[in-house]
Formats: C-alpha cells, structure tokens, sequence
C-alpha cells in the first residue's frame, strides 16, 4: 500500500514538473532594432566625424551578423528608398568613406549579436580632401546570416535593418536650397461635415536635401482661422515628397480638426527651407456647403410630401 | 614604525584595484530621452571629430560655427524630439514545407512586426537570391498565378492545384501597409529574384508608423509531375528600413 502511494506520489511530482516546466518547441524568431533611424550631416572635404549606433537583438536567439554601408536614391512621394546592392565602383566611391572605428569590429566583419544583447557600433566617416560638393545618400545595414538548411524543402528567412544616412559636403555650409511646389490642392466643394485634405507636393531642385518649415492656414468668410503646422520631412535633391502635417508630434495628413464648415476658405501654405519662414507661398480656396445636410432635408420632405398625399388620397377615397 | 611605513603602500594598492577605470562616454544610456530641437539629437552617443570633441550641440544656428567645426549633425527625427529605435521582427526564420506531394498545395506562413513609435514611415522589401533550387541545381519556379499574370510586382490569384510553382501572399494584420495588389489571401506574388537579377519589392510599407505593424506573409508551394524529386531551398531576404 505504501509503495503504490509512493509511486503514484512520485508520478504525480513528476507529471506536475513537466507540465509546469516543460519548454515548449517555439519557432525560431528573430528581432533586431537600431537607433538612432537616421543621421543628417553636413561635412566640409577634407574632415571626418564618428556616430555611435546601438544595435540590439531583443528576439530568443544568437544572431550571426554582418554589416555593409550602400548607396539609395529615393523613391515615390512619401520617403521610400531604393538601395542599390551592385553600386558600381565609379559612381559610389564615397562608400569607401565609412568605417568602423571598434577596436574589434571592422565594417563588413561577422560578429554574434547574442539573445537580449546589443552591439555599439562607431561609424566613422572621413570625407576626402577632394571629395565634390555634393550630397550623399546611404543606408547603414545589419544583416543576419542564414541558419543551414534543415534537411527538408523550405526557405530560410534572412533580415537585414538599416538606417539612413544623409550626406551634404559643402565648403561653406550654405549649398543652394530650392523647391519647386508641385502642387497643392484640395476639393473645391466639399461638404461641411467633411475634414478637407489638403495635398502639398514639393520637389528639391536644390544642390542639398532640406525640410520644408512652415504652415498651412485656412481663413473662413467669418475671419475664423485653422492653422496645420507643416511635418519637417527631408526631401532629397531632385526628388518629390507630398508633405504631411503634425500635430503633438505626430505626423499626420493635413486636415482640418473641425465638425463643420459653411462659406468659402481661403489657404494659404507658407513655409521656408530649414527655418520658419515666409519665403515659399502657394494658395487655393474651396467652398464648403451643408450638401448632406440639404439633402437628407430635400429627403425628409418629400418622405413628408409623398405621406401626407397619400393621406389626403386615402381621406378623399373614404 | 614598520607599520606606519606600510600602511601608505596598503592604501594605495588597495585604491589602485578597487577604484573603477574613468573612461571617456562612448554612448548615451537611455534609450528614449527627449533633447529639444534645434539642439542635435544623439540618440546613441555623442559625435568626435579628429580635431574637436563635440557635446550634443553643433553649430547649426550660428553662422560662423560651421567653418569653425566642419561639420553639422542631426540623429534621429526632428520632430519627435526623442530618438525611438527603429525594430524588426520575423516570428519563424525557418519555412519548412516538409514532404510535397503533386498537386497538392502546401502554405507555411510567419509574421512580419515593425514598430518605430511615433516617428516616420518606414519599408520592408522582399527578395529570394534564387528560385527554390535542389541540391542537383533543379528549380521549383517562381508561380505565374492561375492567369499567367503575377510577377515579382503584382500579385494574381493562385487558387488552383494545377498551377505550380512558389509565392507568396501578404496580409495585415495590424495597421494597412501590405500592398494593395493583394487583394485578399487568394493573391500570390513572386519573389524579386537577385539572380535574375530584379530589385526587391515593397512588401510592407507606411508613412506614418505606430507600435507593432504586422503583416502575416504566407509562402505557397505546388509541384508537379514533372517536378524531379529532392530537398529544394532558398533564401528570404527582408530588408526593413526606416524612411528618411
């Protein structure tokens, strides 16, 4: 009797350990971060400067790691880019102005970035004595190194994270800054009860990238003011980018935060190139006019209209 | 009076090993901390040059400063004034379909999360260095979808067992920034391919990015008859960046 307790005692323990302990067969996940996103410079020839970035690994698993700088031009309106993995030699020399300034860590060496660990990384870029006025444009990479095949058919995931670097060298700090408004727009008619938007494309046509600063304001026939403060977004040089808005620090579309509109709306976007400024304008007007409003009238009346007749029909019929 | 001789020499050795090396600050510790523009944000540690030794602020504002220092630098986004790192993740690194059989369709699929606070837009593209391929060079090829008209950048529907190959399909999860073509999960894309070689596509994509943006991508296989046996495999890459 007494063994069958201790026995059954014992099974018990150990089904209970299991069940509480036991590891269960994850997927293997992989996390990276990096800070800081991006880094804006403005450099003389012939100087150099460094940036610290800490790449982390905040995922499960030992990550095998490697790092390369290559060049990106930009790409649609909003910021994308394209890097280019075979830049040529000629065009991209300035890659070979980068390096890593660790002790025990060259750029493009392979590194293990452990499980809830982080790599501090010093770029370290020296700007030629003869290097063009010009700007610049790379993207920092990390990537991980694919694990061995299993045995059976599949594919291996791969993850590489960056952060950009925008590059002006200049002589003198002051390289042309120049846009073009493309457009801006918005709805002619809208109705009151809508929240406008109001679409700001501007192309660089500028020798340096630079962020617009500034405002968009919108005056009703009441004199009555709404104010959307300009997102001071980079726009590379010879390339577009529809502008957005903030507000608390968030970038958002540029619409107007209000629950209802009547008249015509003068806007008006003032902005500079890297301070506030007036020395860009561009301007439009809409109309907004209650068209749901009169219209669920128009409806309401002619739900009224078509009772009441056929009350009188049914009155005269009796 | 040994002892008064020794006692100094104690002191001293004891100083020298238990005393914490000064080192010069090589980074900033917290991750998240708020410097006010038009100061420079150094979110992960403070610029140098080999002629100056720069704290967080350059000389941006003043107009003779920039030909003192020869240069100017800004980390991270103006706007938001903290630097919020910017985070990639994949849930399953490993995209096993096991044994295939003709015919019949496998899918695997994993996760896709970005989170980069409030801050800008950001992009994850997609490309495989070479059809899925066998150890003898044979190649399972990329799918051309049920029409004969997807491709590495516009998705088609792939819904029946007689049309082979290998792609994938793109859903959201949280937020909306998988590329409109995939209409819902019956549309399969190729991957860009680096062999052939084409550039790698957006697969994931926002201007304005919150905590946690998750795409669900799912990797569809089908053979053949014709399909000669083996263990085929590639690589995925995923290129996450930050927008500028």
């Amino acid at each position: 009797m007494k063994k069958v307790f201790i026995t059954t005692t014992t099974f018990l323990l150990f089904t209970f350990y299991f069940l509480l302990f036991a590891i269960s067969a994850n997927a293997q996940s992989l996390s990276l971060a990096i800070s800081p996103p991006l880094l804006e410079v403005m450099i003389q020839p012939g100087k150099s400067i460094t940036q610290v970035y800490k790449l982390s690994n905040p995922g499960e698993i030992d990550l095998a790691m490697t790092s390369k700088v290559l060049p990106f031009s930009p790409q649609g309106e909003r910021g994308e880019i394209a890097i280019n993995n075979q830049p040529s030699a000629i065009n991209n020399q300035f890659l070979s102005w980068f390096s890593f300034q660790n002790a025990n860590l060259a750029l493009g060496d392979k590194f293990l970035l452990k499980a809830g660990g982080e790599q501090e990384v010093v770029l370290k870029l020296r700007v030629p004595e003869n290097a063009p006025e010009d700007d610049y444009y790379a993207t920092l990479l990390f990537e991980t190194l694919p694990s061995p095949f299993s045995g059976e058919s599949g594919a291996q995931a791969q993850a590489k994270i960056g952060t950009n670097l925008l590059l002006t060298v200049s002589r003198d700090g002051r390289p042309p800054r120049k846009v073009e408004i493309i457009e801006f727009k918005v709805l002619k008619i809208i109705d009151s009860f809508d929240r406008p938007h109001f679409l700001l494309r501007l192309k660089n046509t500028g020798r340096s990238f630079l962020k617009p600063m500034g405002i968009i304001t919108i005056t009703g026939w009441f004199e009555q003011k709404y104010i959307l403060e300009l997102l001071p977004e980079n726009i590379l040089v010879n390339s577009l980018r529809q502008i957005q808005c903030q507000s608390e620090d968030n970038p958002q579309p540029c619409r107007i935060n209000s629950k209802f509109l009547l008249g015509r709306y003068q806007v008006k976007a003032e902005f500079g190139l890297d301070q506030l400024s007036e020395d860009y304008l561009a301007e439009t007007t809409f109309f907004a006019l209650p068209i749901k409003l009169i219209l669920g009238l128009v409806i309401i009346a002619a739900i009224f209209w078509i009772v009441r007749f056929k009350l009188v029909i049914d009155k005269s019929l009796f | 009076m040994k002892v008064n001789w020794l006692l100094p020499i104690i002191f001293i050795l004891l100083f020298s090993l238990a005393a914490k090396p000064v080192l010069a600050q090589s980074s900033v510790s917290s991750d998240n901390y708020e410097i006010t523009w038009p100061n420079v944000n150094m979110g992960a540690g403070l610029p140098t040059s080999s002629s100056y030794k720069m704290g967080v602020t350059t000389g941006q504002n003043a107009p003779g400063l920039y030909t003192s220092t020869g240069y100017k630098i800004r980390a991270g986004f103006q706007y938001i004034h903290s630097i919020i790192p910017f985070r990639f993740s994949i849930s399953d690194i490993s995209i096993a379909f096991g044994t295939l059989t003709v015919g019949t369709p496998k899918t695997e699929n994993n996760i896709l999360t970005v989170s980069f606070g409030a801050a800008g837009g950001y992009q994850v593209t997609a490309q495989e260095n070479k059809p899925l391929t066998s150890g003898a060079g044979k190649k399972i090829l990329d799918t051309e979808c049920d029409a004969t008209d997807c491709d590495e950048t516009s998705a088609g529907v792939w819904s029946q067992n007689t049309t082979y190959g290998f792609g994938f399909n793109m859903t959201n999860i949280s937020g909306n920034d998988v590329p409109t073509d995939f209409v819902d999960s019956t549309y399969y894309r190729q991957f860009a391919d680096i062999s052939a070689p084409e550039p790698a596509q957006v697969v994931m994509s926002s201007p304005n990015v919150g905590k946690d943006r998750k795409a669900m991508v799912t990797y569809k296989i089908n053979v053949s008859t014709t399909q000669e046996a083996g263990t085929y495999g590639n690589i995925i890459t995923f290129i996450a960046t930050p927008s500028y």
